[in-house]
């Protein structure tokens, strides 16, 4: 610590920081255009100047490292002088248009002339001449408000990695833009429309929508992915206008991605569910909450009753908040007496959770979003975070930037295969083979410490499994280079401080719950603990749902028994899910909710489960209901109504809560807190049950080959995630769908040569269980011979082509491409 | 996309910088050289060689007033005008070169013969005017020695 | 005085490694190898020598600065982007005596601790690139350069990375952010490049001259190289003299000869007869001075004193037939074009001081308009991030300062009526 003294206050500050910082750590503002504190110093605005004594010239705060003994002035006549004479330079050519620009009244530039004073407009000549406006989907930019202070274009690049705007020309004619042209194709993670301290850069569905000093800002926790962030919503007369990040708040700390900023408008869908509904022939028609309720509640205790409890499944949802969740496993339990508890994470993070349990000895597992900085190596599984869980994607550059070797394993081109040390390149499917050669190539080196690691559960039988997995042969798997799997192996095994990162999606099926044993075997080889597997759940209460209850237990049937085999139930429960879109082999689940005496769907849509539904219940959603989701760090946050419920809908704990009561149950939970109270005590129980140490054990895996392609079916289908979207629920976002409205199929340009398909081609594109229809993207993206698809959009139908195995995980699945003529 | 000989050339650039980015600079003048002068389709050549995004190396490149951004004539003339040169008459030569060959400052005269570019002190200072054609430097220039040398470059 | 610099340039061949070994190169460097790295610096220390790229910083210092930083790979730059108009020093020697920059370097390098160098060479000198590239290569073949320097297992890799066209580059900052290829816009200081330079590693970024004195020093001693020119700030000083002289072209003299020696004793005086009117000493950034102002030292320390700077001792002698104000306009033409656009004064500053510059040129000047020009370059002067806005600034007040009356003249006549 050094002493400082600013403003006549003398002040102790950690050594090494700039002023500006020492300044904003103890509460003096130092006004400034271009510092953002996620970002190198740039010092070009030069409104940070300060006074330090001694000093011949004014320094820039931002730059400047404060020094023992420093006495500094931050408004002195002359360092408010050379602010004036900024901004006068700044008014020369920037327009006086804050009349229609969205950003009066929160602009920067606006409250700083309003500060230091008008200056006289000593410039007579002409202004800048207008440069081209920027335009896209979500962000445009308006040049001739632009003050070079280069936020943007350093924000996208430096701290998103996208770089997908440049500073173009030099000197006084340079203008920020797109490489070429004046459409921007970027990201849309708008990071440089809150960056701006101008209205150069703006949010199209915001744009004059509101003057923010009408707007009430109230913070929710963002109902996307499972990093959790905290959204600063606009809005007016009742509904939310815009979202943005605040410096300070949540664990984004002023962070967001397009979904949360552009996605809330799925609320908003015209698809929203506005009252229950009840089926009679082909028809839903209009129903009365009392109807609707009495008619659910006769036929589910008939069926009951007839034929058991077991009869009887239900589905939770990550989307739901814990109350919700707690609320349907406690219906189901204590009401009706059914254990058959299930959701969609059976394909995704419920396995991480069973390779936790089997790996470590542990019940949970929650990630860090932290995790990556300070890491000697980062090893990224078949898996682009920043896409999945692109605020904690943000840590995995920043930990790069900071010296951390990144290697990233996967057969695609993503933004982390361009910013790794070492992109492996393998065939997708192959992860297991890799991370077995590895521990081949670590245990053949003994790079590892056997005398503590030979006594470990599994230690032999890892050993005898692993042996085979020779660099050569795991060349021949995977096709790497035997040379690139012995460095690898070599890197990871002797860098000090490492880690793992791999969420297991849903939506993917290039990798499972056997990835992640081998991943969890390979980092207990080297003695390490459960904290260097980052397996982030996916959705933003996913870790929520699982711990409010929503898992078959005591018998009870998961989804592979009660979706995929008809003739199990008799009666299901859906809410806030649609296995048709979300889960694979579609067309078995269509036949088994085909089958059922009686389905009941709850949502805040029309999905297309619920079009075979006999009751749809509307729900409220996000932002129209109190609640708590839990993010993928465990981490429990409130969320809030903040405008009022759409049509007769009503929170999904309400509803079932209410349903209780048609069926002469009592569920307890008179009010919110009551239920919140008492979900919290449960989730309490299970993580005090789930405590102690880790007991790790080795469970060895061995690569199993996929679906294997052959003359007919060429192509390996690799499903995923595409940034804009998250879940199908972003799907019903008008703004998200400006930038990706509906499926498409990604395969490599020789390929699509071969093929004679073009950009927007239609493409039929069949497997083994069914064939659906696709626009096709050329790209190099992809390598030959793989094809690959994000499953967001109901429309697509992806699934229908998919399959899994052996109640584990998704497969990759053989398919033939055709050209639609 | 570069060709094989030119993505090897790229390489070996490569190799002389710890890390790739060094390359930009130079990897421009060869797309330059390859295309004639920096399109865009040039750019993405270089973007993609070096995995850098497209705004970054079309914003590097516009830093740089040696790159050429739009199409040039033929051969390019680089005429200096800064003081030294001015004030002993490079003004008037920029004259003669727009009246005489029809290439207008910063423009490509009408027949794609010469392209000129007004430069900022080229270092020859001692013998001014001077002027670069291509990369062949000429000094002591007055509008007859222009005429005699612009004959080598029909 | 003996020729250290342009020794031998007359020779048609210089640049040919044989002959400049004949003319007894590369003995310094065997010389140095011999030395200790520390004997070397220390060596350099003593003849005092200052760095040739205008700022005049010790050169030892930086030297040291750069070597008590513990990290590995160290990196030396040589600044060979030399823009600042008025200036072709560096240039014969990059032509024609490119074997004494490389050894200069490969000494430097061996006594920093650095491995790797870099010329970084001014797009604008294509023919020089190819000449160094070729000697490069020679030395190479001579094991001059490469990984077992002369036997002694010593390793200094060279190259040429050739800029692009801009100005600012001849800032250290920016130049590495060049050879980074990135934008050539200078960096905030601190951390100096002495710490966290290229490849954010420790880089000594020398001037073409300054490296090229090395060689001399070690074969002389620094105490003897000390001996030539001003005692504070000695060594022979390439000046280069442009613009109304009989004879221009760059001279090599002891540090210090005085502006008037220089122009009228080693440039032949004004051409033609003509009167002189005013020189500019440092290349264009620095203060204009008046024809009376010329009886002053050419060093570092004695210009600031005259009024003005050494800069790169590009000597820019203007007669009575030089309008102050077109020369002031072109500057800030230049000055507006070179601008790298980061920081606020510099990149709207010197827009508005070319338009308004432009203006009083072209008959169009308004009352009023000098006093805008000394507030605008006066707001500007020391608010830029880095010494191009101060340039710009200086030359404006600089010529208002001696030249008001023909700013007045143009304004009120609505015209100019100089030749040139």
């Amino acid at each position: 610590m050094i002493e400082i003294t600013i403003d006549d206050r003398k002040l102790s500050v950690e050594k090494g920081i700039t002023i500006l910082e020492a300044a904003r750590r103890n509460g003096i503002k130092i006004p400034n255009l271009c510092f953002d504190k996620r970002l190198r110093p740039y010092g070009g605005c030069r409104m940070c100047v300060v006074e330090i004594e001694g000093g011949r010239k004014l320094a820039s705060a931002c730059g400047h490292p404060a020094r023992e003994g420093m006495v500094i002035k931050t408004n002195s006549p002359r360092v408010r002088r050379v602010r004036q004479s900024v901004l006068e330079f700044l008014l020369v050519h920037h327009p006086l248009d804050c009349p229609e620009c969205d950003k009066a009244g929160e602009c920067a530039l606006q409250d700083l002339v309003f500060e230091y004073g008008v200056p006289e407009t000593r410039f007579t000549g002409e202004r800048k001449h207008a440069q081209p406006d920027v335009r896209g989907p979500l962000i445009e930019l308006i040049s001739n408000r632009c003050i070079l202070c280069a936020k943007c274009v350093r924000i996208c690049s430096q701290y998103q990695g996208r770089g997908a705007l440049g500073l173009i020309g030099r000197g006084f004619p340079t203008v920020v833009q797109p490489a070429f042209g004046e459409v921007l194709e970027c990201d849309y993670c708008g990071q440089c429309i809150d960056i701006c301290p101008t209205g150069a850069l703006i949010s199209k569905p915001y744009k004059y929508k509101a003057r923010p000093w009408f707007l009430e800002e109230k913070e929710n926790i963002c109902s996307f992915c499972g990093v959790g962030c905290t959204l600063t919503l606009g809005i007016r007369e009742g509904r939310i206008l815009r979202s943005k990040g605040r410096e300070g708040a949540g664990i984004n700390d002023g962070n967001l991605c397009g979904r949360g900023r552009f996605g809330f408008d799925y609320i908003y869908s015209e698809n929203r569910l506005r009252t229950p509904l009840i089926k009679e022939g082909d028809e839903f028609r209009d129903a009365s909450w009392e109807e609707a309720l009495t008619y659910v509640a006769r036929s589910l205790s008939s069926i009951r009753d007839a034929h058991g409890p077991n009869s009887i499944g239900a589905i939770g949802s990550p989307r739901c908040t814990v109350e919700d969740n707690y609320m349907l496993a406690k219906f189901m339990r204590a009401g009706l007496g059914s254990g058959n508890i299930a959701s969609s994470e059976a394909f995704g993070y419920a396995g991480a959770l069973r390779a936790f349990s089997l790996s470590f000895g542990i019940g949970s597992n929650p990630a860090d979003l932290a995790s990556p900085l300070g890491r000697d190596v980062i090893l990224v599984l078949e898996s682009d975070p920043t896409i999945t869980h692109p605020v904690f994607g943000l840590n995995i550059l920043r930990a790069k930037r900071e010296g951390s070797r990144l290697l990233v394993a996967d057969y695609r081109e993503t933004k982390l295969t361009r910013h790794s040390n070492t992109w492996l390149q393998l065939r997708p499917g192959t992860l297991v083979a890799l991370l077995n050669g590895m521990m081949n190539v670590i245990m053949d080196r003994g790079l590892f410490d056997r005398d503590r690691v030979s006594g470990i559960r599994g230690f032999s039988s890892l050993e005898a499994v692993v042996k085979e997995y020779t660099p050569a042969m795991v060349s021949e798997i995977t096709g790497l280079t035997g040379e690139a799997v012995t460095d690898a192996a070599v890197t990871f095994a002797n860098a000090p401080r490492r880690l793992v990162i791999m969420p297991l999606a849903v939506s993917e099926n290039n990798k499972g719950p056997g990835s992640a044993l081998a991943a969890a075997n390979l980092l207990i080889l080297l003695g390490e603990e459960p904290s260097s597997l980052q397996v982030p759940a996916e959705y933003c209460n996913t870790y929520g749902m699982l711990e409010a209850g929503i898992m078959p237990r005591g018998g009870g049937m998961d989804v592979f028994d009660m979706l995929y085999k008809p003739g199990h139930l008799r009666a299901l429960y859906i809410m806030g899910e649609d296995p048709l879109v979300s889960m694979p082999d579609s067309r078995k689940i269509k036949n088994t909710l085909r089958s059922l005496d009686f389905l009941v769907v709850q949502d805040i849509v029309m999905t297309e489960a619920a079009e075979l539904a006999n009751v749809v219940l509307p729900a409220s959603s996000w932002g129209e209901k109190e609640g708590h989701f839990i993010n993928a760090g465990g981490l429990r946050q409130r969320i809030r109504k903040v405008v009022e419920a759409t049509g007769k809908s009503q929170p999904d704990w309400q509803i079932l809560r209410n349903l209780g009561l048609a069926m002469g149950i009592n569920l307890g939970a008179k009010s919110f807190q009551d239920i919140t109270k008492e979900a919290d005590d449960f989730i309490a129980g299970g993580r005090r049950e789930a405590e102690g140490a880790p007991r790790p054990a080795f469970h060895p895996v061995a690569y199993e080959p996929e679906e294997p392609c052959d003359s007919e079916f060429t192509y390996t289908l690799v499903t995923r995630d595409v940034l804009q979207h998250s879940g199908n629920m972003s799907t019903r976002s008008e703004a998200l769908k400006l930038v990706q409205a509906e499926a498409f199929l990604e395969i490599n340009e020789k390929d699509a040569e071969r093929h004679a398909i073009s950009d927007e081609s239609h493409i039929k594109i069949t497997s083994r269980r069914g064939a659906v229809y696709l626009r096709a993207k050329v790209t190099d993206a992809v390598p030959e011979g793989v094809v690959s698809t994000p499953v967001h959009f109901p429309s697509g139908g992806i699934n229908e082509l998919t399959h899994f195995s052996g109640n584990t995980c998704s497969r990759l699945d053989a398919v033939k491409i055709e050209r639609v003529k | 996309m570069f060709n094989d000989t030119v993505l090897k050339e790229i390489e070996g650039i490569k190799a002389k910088y710890p890390d790739r980015r060094s390359a930009l600079l130079p990897s421009l003048y060869i797309a330059q050289r390859e295309f004639g002068w920096l399109s865009r389709e040039a750019m993405t050549c270089v973007a993609r060689s070096l995995n850098l995004p497209e705004a970054v190396v079309r914003g590097t490149a516009s830093f740089y007033s040696m790159y050429k951004h739009k199409p040039a004539g033929r051969h390019v003339i680089q005429l200096c005008t800064n003081i030294s040169c001015m004030i002993l008459g490079a003004g008037k030569l920029v004259d003669f070169l727009e009246t005489r060959y029809g290439v207008p400052a910063n423009g490509t005269s009408g027949d794609g013969r010469f392209s000129l570019v007004i430069m900022e002190c080229i270092g020859a200072c001692g013998t001014a005017p001077a002027m670069l054609v291509n990369t062949d430097f000429y000094d002591n220039l007055s509008e007859k020695r222009i005429e005699e040398i612009l004959e080598n470059y029909k | 005085m003996e020729k250290v610099l342009l020794k031998n340039i007359d020779n048609p061949n210089s640049a040919d490694i044989g002959e400049y070994r004949k003319a007894g190169g590369y003995r310094s460097l065997a010389k140095a190898l011999q030395m200790q790295p520390a004997d070397i610096v220390e060596e350099v220390k003593k003849s005092g020598i200052r760095g040739r790229g205008g700022a005049g910083f010790p050169t030892a210092m930086k030297w040291n600065f750069a070597m008590a930083d513990p990290k590995f790979p160290k990196y030396l730059i040589c600044n060979a982007d030399e823009g600042e108009p008025g200036t072709f020093k560096d240039r014969p020697i990059l032509e024609k005596n490119p074997h004494l920059l490389i050894e200069g370097m490969v000494i430097s390098g061996y006594a920093l601790g650095a491995e790797y160098g870099y010329i970084y060479l001014r797009g604008e000198y294509p023919a020089a690139k190819d000449i160094l590239e070729g000697a490069i290569e020679q030395a190479y073949k001579e094991n001059f350069l490469g990984d077992d320097i002369l036997g002694k297992g010593v390793r200094f890799r060279l190259s040429v990375h050739q800029g692009a066209g801009a100005y600012i580059c001849g800032e250290e900052t920016a130049l590495i952010e060049s050879i980074e290829g990135k934008k050539g816009q200078p960096r905030t200081k601190p951390p100096f490049p002495v710490n966290v330079g290229a490849w954010s590693m420790p880089t000594i970024v020398n001037n073409v001259e300054t490296l090229s004195n090395i060689p001399y020093i070690i074969e002389i001693g620094g105490e003897a190289y000390s001996a030539i020119g001003s005692s504070d700030c000695p060594g022979p000083k390439l000046y280069c003299v442009s613009g109304f002289v009989e004879n221009p072209g760059v001279y090599e003299l002891p540090m210090g000869t005085s502006l008037r020696d220089i122009i009228y004793k080693h440039a032949g005086g004004i051409k033609d007869n003509g009167k002189l009117k005013a020189v500019i000493p440092g290349g264009i950034s620095t203060p204009v001075l008046p024809a009376d102002a010329i009886d002053c030292a050419m060093d570092f320390v004695a210009m600031p004193k005259a009024g003005s700077m050494l800069g790169s001792g590009a000597v820019i002698v203007m007669d009575e037939s030089v309008c102050m104000v077109r020369v002031t306009y072109r500057a800030m033409k230049f000055f507006e074009h070179e601008s790298c656009g980061k920081c606020t004064p510099c990149r709207e500053g010197t827009d508005w001081l070319r338009k308004i510059l432009e203006r009083i040129e072209h008959g169009k000047g308004r009352e009023g308009d000098i006093n805008l020009l000394s507030d605008v370059a006066g707001v500007m002067s020391g608010r830029t991030f880095c010494p191009l806005g101060d340039g710009a600034a200086g030359v404006v007040t600089g010529m208002i300062k001696h030249f008001r009356s023909e700013f007045e003249e143009h304004i009120r006549d609505k015209q100019c009526k100089f030749r040139n």
